[in-house]
């Protein structure tokens, strides 16, 4: 039997679905940690799996870009041999929100098309994903109708919006079809069902408390004229320079390199790490010379990066309105706080 | 130098547990001893040599008469590893500094007071140039091997200079903050791969303030919380006292102009508690 492209599951097709996805490979889905945080990890328990939640301490991206990463084995001395470590194993990645989807398909440009010279690791790990993507509601750190992020599903192979007690399932992808044929017993979706899939997309536009107070078109020229900018100044006499805002953000990719030796002293890995454009130490180079060595020039970095520059190269902003960054800022700092401040200078001084 | 490099290892005012950290290394310390040969380890053996070319020294100095010895130790080792936050940043004991020396000793010996000498708390780095600083109270046992390699092999070992949220981060524990706690983690230097927080307690702060602090923030955030300067003062006073957290603190400066906008994001510390 060929699935549909949009069937209703009953909650527990959902589950026979997981089971089904963790008897084939490796599982990723989110889980709940502490007493009201939530995490992507690979699963041994699919029963573990939660269906609802808002957001994860770090997005899925870590399916495909791991926080902490070994990508070569070497020997010593320099010369002596080594292999890259690349793991194509197939595997599935659940419960996928639409911003993080849109985050996915940055990184897929980021890493994997914007220069001639792909990220093999990314690539590979990509590939091997089966994605099942999750509709949510927002809470009031979100802001994805803002930056267009609200409804995507490119990305997804299969996704899910809850609908009633059960869920309609979207068959985007062959992959997607394979994950639910056969097992899973899905029946076409009504046309009230389909209805009410469709109205999630007002809903979480009506429930979302925050925006950005531009135009994505316009942003670049607005940020940009306000380089100079006091409020950048004023969000460094808060800010901590900690990185959490952009350990935890689903587009951004920048990693740190380091080898790590055996206690053999013969052999080792080489490594890379999550790295922060707000340490002080991210862009010391050799002299030294630090070009971003003023804590504001990392911060207007920060908002530069996502809104003027890479929104220039790619056309989108390189935000995708996930709302960690501002959730688990420890000293408060807004993202699009200081977004429409700066925004609000702008039009000021352009009246 | 020839042969494997001579490792001594030293102790002044401490509790020893760092040193404990690296006996207890188990299966890596056993595969590090056949890079180094140890030649004085007073904790774990009888032999004594005066013949190395690393030291390994935990505790602070707290006494006059202990300077001479580190000097030596110092001429003698052509790489000082200070291990520990008593080591590097003079250990929890430096609080010990806010108190009048006389009452302090009588404090602590009552009558016996004049037989003891005691003096202010400093961190090794206040009488000598070290070349490796070890933080952490304990130590991470890991970080320690992994210095050992770098030495073994002559490379730069670099300090971890993020603050313990990129490893808590990483780690996705749950944050300290979003239970209405606070932590110390956005101030203190990393390395110990988020240990308390993973058990869910608060960073005390034991690896001491990543080189540029920003403790203005700390303290408006803390404020926040519900803390007052003296509250705020005695948090850091277990590990940041050497580093004169009081003179950050002490600048007021105007606050940030960002924190709430109609339309943007709530402000997450409205209601202190
Ligand atoms: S999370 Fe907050 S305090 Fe930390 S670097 Fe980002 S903006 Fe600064
Ligand atoms: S900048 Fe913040 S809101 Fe935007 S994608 Fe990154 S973490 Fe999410
Ligand atoms: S740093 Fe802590 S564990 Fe190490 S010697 Fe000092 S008090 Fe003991
Ligand atoms: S628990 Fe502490 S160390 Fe962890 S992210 Fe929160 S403030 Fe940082
Ligand atoms: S979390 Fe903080 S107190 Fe705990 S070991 Fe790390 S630096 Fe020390």
């Amino acid at each position: 039997m060929t699935a549909r492209r949009r069937a209703m599951l009953g909650e527990a097709d959902v589950w026979a679905l997981l089971e089904r996805a963790g008897k084939r490979g490796p599982l990723m889905a989110p889980v709940k940690r502490g007493r009201n945080s939530f995490a992507f990890e690979w699963v041994e328990d699919p029963g573990a799996v939660a269906l609802r939640y808002v957001r994860t301490v770090l997005p899925p991206k870590r399916a495909m870009f791991p926080e902490r990463e070994a990508f070569l084995r070497f020997r010593r001395p320099p010369g002596a041999g080594a292999e890259a470590v690349v793991s194509e194993e197939p595997y599935v990645l659940f419960g996928v929100h639409p911003c993080d989807l849109a985050a996915i398909n940055q990184l897929d440009w980021a890493m994997g098309r914007r220069h001639e010279v792909v990220d093999p690791n990314y690539v590979a790990r990509r590939g091997a994903a089966t994605i099942v993507g999750m509709e949510c509601l927002p809470d009031e750190y979100c802001f994805c109708p803002s930056v267009g992020t609200c409804d995507t599903r490119e990305g997804a192979d299969l996704f899910l919006t809850p609908v009633g007690s059960g869920y309609l399932a979207e068959v985007l992808t062959g992959k997607g079809r394979e994950l639910l044929d056969g097992r899973v017993s899905g029946r076409e979706a009504s046309s009230e069902e389909v209805g009410e899939a469709e109205a999630w997309s007002e809903t979480k536009r009506r429930m979302t408390s925050c925006q950005v107070d531009a135009e994505m078109g316009e942003l670049a020229d607005l940020l940009d004229s306000r380089y100079e900018s006091q409020v950048w100044e004023e969000t460094a006499l808060r800010c901590y320079s900690c990185g959490t805002c952009t350990i935890v953000c689903p587009t951004c990719f920048c990693y740190d390199v380091e080898d790590r030796l055996d206690l053999t002293l013969m052999s080792g890995t080489r490594e890379r790490e999550y790295d922060s454009c707000q340490y002080p130490d991210f862009a010391l180079v050799a002299g030294p010379h630090n070009f971003r060595e003023e804590r504001s020039d990392r911060v207007r970095h920060r908002w530069f990066r996502k809104f003027v520059r890479l929104l220039r190269e790619y056309g989108k902003p390189f935000c995708v309105g996930c709302g960690r960054c501002t959730q688990s800022c420890t000293a408060g700092i807004g993202l699009t706080s200081v977004l429409n401040a700066v925004i609000a200078e702008a039009r000021e001084s352009a009246a | 130098m020839g042969g494997k490099p001579r490792v001594a290892f030293f102790d002044f005012a401490c509790c020893e547990g760092c040193q404990l950290t690296v006996l207890g290394l188990g299966e890596p310390l056993i595969e590090l001893l056949e890079h180094v040969e140890v030649v004085t380890w007073r904790e774990a053996m009888s032999e004594k040599s005066e013949e190395f070319e690393v030291a390994v020294v935990e505790g602070s100095i707290t006494r006059d008469s202990d300077v001479p010895r580190l000097k030596r130790i110092r001429e003698q080792a052509s790489t000082l590893i200070a291990l520990g936050s008593c080591a590097t940043l003079g250990g929890p004991h430096v609080s010990a500094n806010r108190l009048d020396q006389s009452d302090l000793l009588t404090m602590v010996y009552g009558d016996r007071a004049r037989e003891f000498e005691a003096g202010e708390v400093r961190p090794l780095s206040a009488e000598v140039q070290v070349d490796i600083p070890i933080y952490g109270c304990p130590i991470n046992a890991d970080e320690f091997v992994s210095v050992m390699k770098h030495v073994l092999l002559g490379r730069p070992y670099r300090v971890p200079n993020q603050a313990v949220c990129h490893e808590c981060k990483l780690n996705q524990y749950e944050c300290v903050y979003d239970r209405r706690q606070i932590c110390l983690g956005p101030v203190t230097r990393c390395g110990c791969d988020a240990i308390c927080t993973s058990r869910g307690h608060r960073c005390f702060g034991c690896r001491g303030l990543v080189d540029d602090p920003n403790l203005n923030a700390a303290r408006e955030v803390l404020e926040e919380h519900g803390y007052r300067v003296e509250d705020i003062l005695s948090v850091f006073e277990l590990y940041a006292t050497w580093a004169r957290p009081e003179e950050g603190l002490g600048i007021v400066e105007p606050r940030a102009a960002v924190k709430s906008r109609k339309g943007s994001e709530p402000w997450r510390f409205r209601s202190s508690i």
